[in-house]
């Protein structure tokens, strides 16, 4: 009555029996997402469309699926204008920012959403969201440097950053 | 019994005798009674309900990574890699609880299964989950791969600063990955017991140091308090059932009972007894055939406990332990001090008394494998049963207890000896085991001894029409 031989990579192959089912029957269906130009970015999940809400699916032009709640009624010259980038999903939540522009000058940015589920990730977020944003105010640009320790979150915040300068024209 | 599975029995010496093969009586009349029917709760059953709760398990995790994936991670191949991963590492995770409890010495799993088949089981479940840490790890580098266009360092490197008790949770797969190596079976026979029981406690290690990346990184539990709940309520049920089983118990037992050694008897040839002495031994409940793990509190034998069968169940404040000296551990148990403390824990085994439905009995033991037999034949005989015991050695002077088996209306004590190259036969072949016990078939069989004989006694009995759920042996092994 010893260990029946090969049970447990048999029990090896049920697991992987089990797993391939759960993913073909999960998976199936998923198509290609209508993924706009900048969106597209390393280190997400690839889940940059049909989960986030704030995500327009109807893309007319690359750069251009942010929703745009541009405040006052015309881009003035001078009068500061919002403008809402892209939700960007990363592997521990989705990224946006909110850039406030003068003109063509980046004034200020506020992160709308981080990932933020834990603790560990309000500790690192908190921590890299004012320091990205003073970096694009100081580059008037998505060319920032990336946190270390909060690479994703980086990552995504530049690209939703990117998205919004693109959306001001 | 203990032991007894690791070494071979087959080496050739001294001239071997055949006693008890003529001069038997046991021509007894065909049994009228027939075998009863098993019960509604037959043994099995709890077999089955472990094996449905195990699937169940699986099935519920794999529920919580489908809630918690959307369909559109398999849109790529990098994200579907990391989905499939997170899967992968969800099931590992949830059968290591599987195999923690397991040999738990949760009391309920101990009657439903038993300790072997447990230990069997445990064992199983471990190359599975080895396999699937391996897959989860390959999986989730793979699929950051994919997605970042990076290679396997840099990638590790990556996952290492931005994902939370990434570190730990490197060092915890490792962990299970040498746990599962030293007991693959390439390598374990090349381990000492001790040495290979080291490694294994390191599981304890590698389980807690993965348990942090599970909580702080896992995208099922970062986002879902009631997921992260019944998680971390998992961990800690699995952790408090193996304290309470493993540690707390055994110490509250063993402060009541306070067991020492008592006498030690060299009972035959390479068989030594020994006595232990303490208060309450009643309450361990124990039944003959059942072993204890046995830690003598004396250098060289406290590093490591050994399964070792009763021979005869406590009565008054002794209890005896009937010991084949075949390892390194066993042979010393012969130079053992009277006064030595030891530390038990058990009983375990289901290789009692309850399990015979039909009121005939044949016992079949091998060497040292007389130890628990002649504890279950005395409780068999006392409820009645008739029983023949046949014991099997390789000469005269290894048949040990042989005296303490009184021939009686209800009891037949038959003593095979020689090795079979020398007998050019083997005693316990169909033949000679249906003219030795002519209604073996009407008979519950217990077999006891070495793995090779317990497997040929039960081939054989099987083939003289003694049904499998009558055919009951066990085997020691904690590895």
């Amino acid at each position: 009555m010893s260990t029946t031989p090969w049970r447990g990579t048999l029990l090896f192959a049920g697991s992987l029996a089990t797993i391939a089912v759960a993913a073909v029957t999960r998976f199936a269906g998923a198509t290609e997402p209508p993924q706009a130009g900048s969106a597209s970015v390393v280190g997400t999940s690839g889940t940059s469309s049909g989960t986030s809400g704030t995500t327009s699916g109807t893309t007319a032009a690359p750069g251009a699926s942010a929703t745009n709640t541009q405040s006052g009624a015309a881009p003035a010259a001078a009068a500061p204008v919002v403008i809402v980038g892209n939700t960007v999903q990363t592997r521990y939540g989705p990224v946006q920012v909110s850039v406030t522009f003068t003109g063509k000058t980046i004034t200020a940015v506020q992160a709308l959403q981080v990932p933020g589920g834990h603790q560990e990730s309000v500790m690192i977020n908190n921590y890299a969201a004012p320091i990205l944003a003073q970096e694009a105010v100081a580059a008037n640009s998505a060319k920032i440097d990336t946190v270390s320790g909060a690479t994703f979150t980086s990552q995504a915040y530049k690209t939703s950053l990117q998205s919004a300068i693109d959306l001001l024209g | 019994m203990a032991d007894s599975q690791t070494p071979s029995t087959r080496s050739s010496g001294a001239p071997g005798t055949v006693r008890g093969m003529a001069t038997n009586t046991l021509q007894r009349p065909r049994a009228s009674a027939t075998r009863p029917a098993p019960a509604a709760a037959g043994p099995d059953s709890g077999h089955a309900l472990i094996r449905v709760l195990l699937v169940a398990g699986v099935l519920a995790i794999t529920g919580l990574w489908w809630v918690g994936t959307p369909a559109s991670a398999g849109s790529t191949p990098g994200t579907g890699l990391l989905a499939i991963g997170e899967l992968a590492g969800l099931q590992a995770s949830f059968l290591v609880l599987a195999q923690l409890l397991l040999v738990a010495r949760v009391p309920w799993f101990e009657r439903a299964v038993g300790f072997d088949r447990l230990v069997s089981w445990h064992r199983s479940l471990g190359t599975t989950v080895v396999l699937l840490v391996v897959g989860h790890v390959a999986a989730m580098i793979g699929g950051a791969m994919l997605i970042d266009h990076s290679t396997p360092w840099g990638e590790v490197g990556t996952l290492l600063t931005t994902t939370p008790k990434m570190l730990s949770a490197i060092i915890g797969a490792a962990i299970f990955l040498v746990v599962g190596l030293s007991s693959a079976r390439l390598l374990r026979r090349r381990l000492s017991y001790e040495v290979w029981f080291v490694i294994h406690l390191l599981t304890y290690g590698g389980i807690y140091l993965a348990f942090g990346h599970q909580i702080a990184a896992g995208v099922h539990f970062v986002d879902s308090p009631l997921a992260r709940a019944a998680w971390i309520g998992l961990y800690a049920a699995t952790g408090l059932a193996v304290v309470w089983w493993r540690f707390l118990k055994p110490l509250v037992d063993n402060a009541r009972a306070g067991l020492r050694v008592d006498a030690v008897r060299a009972e035959a040839t390479g068989t030594t007894s020994v006595w232990l002495r303490g208060r309450d031994l009643h309450k361990f409940g124990a039944r003959g055939g059942q072993f204890f793990l046995l830690r003598f509190v004396a250098a060289g034998h406290l590093v490591t406990a050994h399964p070792y069968s009763m021979s005869l169940t406590p009565r008054g404040d002794r209890v005896r332990f009937t010991i084949g000296m075949l390892g390194d551990h066993s042979r010393s148990v012969a130079h053992l001090a009277p006064g030595t403390r030891v530390l038990v824990e058990g009983p375990f085994g289901r290789f009692t008394s309850d399990r015979a439905r039909s009121p005939r009995v044949l016992l079949v033991a091998g060497g040292v494998g007389i130890g628990p037999v002649r504890a279950l034949a005395e409780e068999l005989v006392a409820a009645g049963r008739d029983v023949v015991v046949l014991h099997r050695a390789h000469s005269i002077d290894r048949l040990a207890l042989g005296r303490e088996f009184p021939e009686s209306s209800l009891l037949h004590y038959v003593p095979l000896t020689g090795r079979r190259a020398q007998l050019g036969y083997d005693p316990l072949a169909p033949a000679n085991l249906r003219s030795l016990v002519p209604d073996v078939a009407s008979r519950d069989v217990f077999v006891c001894g070495p793995p090779a004989m317990i497997d040929a006694v039960a081939r054989t009995a099987h083939t003289l029409g003694v049904p499998r759920r009558a055919i009951h042996h066990e085997e020691l092994s904690l590895s």
